[in-house]
């Protein structure tokens, strides 16, 4: 017998998904999915943004990582509340493990929410989480053919963070390719060239974000 | 999908095992490996190395790589609808995946047949269905598809245009299963 299903296989994900949304929208906290590979600078970029919105309103952070606490230990030294996850070796978080820790996290305190995702350029830019904007970090020694290698994730994205431009005359990367096969996949991608070890364009990008939220 | 693949072991020299990749042989060395596994075990192959011996139980749990999460997730919609309509079991399910959802359907297919065991899908196979990425033309407003297995296109085939709207190719849905 031949029975019609017809369901989204990530349905029960994006239920939660959703769930955690209005969670958020009834605390009014803003929620961002900060994605990236290994490396990119997601930590550094977030202990930049951290610094500069501080004055602007109160921040909290859910860190995702395979395994380890390293990441937290980061952002708590910046007396910002932080959950950590540890996936246990699955490649993404997901709304389930989200949903988890909201209990530990004082939104109804919070503006913005930053939820760090696990180390990855493809898995992540699948599963909603219930944030209001994903986005993610490059870094510029990573290559200019990335893009066009990983495009899900740069066509899922409302901003891309080009970190480590202070690298960009050591490194062979040709950074307008970079910008452009970006924009090619998603016209409507707000691009950033900054460096966290320097602090290179970092208030821009933090403005930026602080208008999204407000 | 993730980078660490799944692999049978299909004979062992010393350090050095022939393993079958989804059908490909290919040489890896298990020097990464506290104890070396049996023929027929599968391991986890990342840059040339084994690097975990797989246990079917991790697999099933869904922590090995992303296509096995998506599995039970499927096993999920299914039982349940099983429960709905009162079928028993389950021959076959037929899913359409686009080219841009991030999931390779063979190792989808290995981690759907690794996980469905002990459920009302045991006998079932994965009909998979693949959705290439297409869309239309903002100017020209033609239709379009990408070329087979890309996953995003650049410009329009048609006219060149950069202005388009990807209308096709993220799917990843369940359509019909063959129960009885």
């Amino acid at each position: 017998m031949k029975v019609k299903v017809v369901t989204r296989i990530l349905e029960a994900n994006d239920r939660i998904a959703e769930e955690n949304r209005k969670r958020f929208a009834a605390a009014g906290v803003y929620v961002v999915n900060l994605m990236g590979a290994p490396g990119a600078g997601k930590t550094s970029l977030l202990e930049r943004t951290i610094r500069a919105l501080k004055p602007h309103g109160r921040i909290g952070v859910i860190e995702g990582d395979i395994v380890g606490s390293d990441d937290a230990e980061r952002i708590g030294a910046l007396d910002v509340p932080v959950v950590q996850i540890n996936t246990g070796g699955a490649c993404h978080l997901d709304a389930n493990m989200i949903s988890e820790v909201l209990d530990e996290m004082p939104l109804a305190d919070l503006d913005l929410l930053i939820i760090e995702n696990v180390g990855n350029l493809v898995c992540p830019a699948e599963f909603k989480v219930g944030e209001d904007i994903k986005m993610m970090v490059l870094s510029v020694a990573e290559g200019h053919d990335k893009p066009l290698k990983y495009p899900l994730m740069f066509r899922e994205s409302r901003a891309l963070v080009l970190n480590k431009v202070d690298l960009l005359p050591y490194v062979n990367t040709d950074i307008n390719k970079m910008r452009n096969d970006s924009l090619a996949l998603n016209p409507n991608l707000k691009i950033f060239e900054v460096s966290c070890a320097t602090g290179a364009g970092i208030d821009q990008w933090a403005q930026w974000l602080n208008g999204l939220r407000s | 999908m993730c980078l660490a693949i799944p692999s049978r072991v299909i004979s062992i020299d010393d350090l050095t095992a022939t393993i079958d990749v989804f059908g490909a042989r290919r040489q890896v060395s298990l020097m990464l490996l506290p104890e070396a596994p049996g023929i027929g075990d599968y391991v986890l192959v990342h840059a040339g190395f084994a690097i975990q011996k797989l246990e079917k139980e991790r697999l099933a749990s869904g922590e090995i790589m992303h296509e096995a999460s998506i599995a039970l997730s499927i096993i999920d919609i299914v039982q349940a609808k099983c429960m709905e309509e009162g079928c028993r079991s389950v021959d076959s399910i037929r899913l359409r995946i686009g080219r841009a959802a991030g999931i390779l359907p063979e190792a989808l297919v290995f981690a759907f047949d690794a996980s469905k065991d002990t459920t009302v899908a045991k006998n079932a196979n994965l009909v998979i269905e693949t959705v290439p990425v297409g869309g239309t033309c903002r100017d020209c407003r033609k239709e379009f598809d990408a070329p087979e297995n890309a996953q995003y296109v650049l410009s329009c085939p048609h006219c060149g245009s950069t202005s388009y709207e990807i209308t096709r190719g993220r799917e990843m849905e369940i359509l019909d299963m063959e129960t009885n």
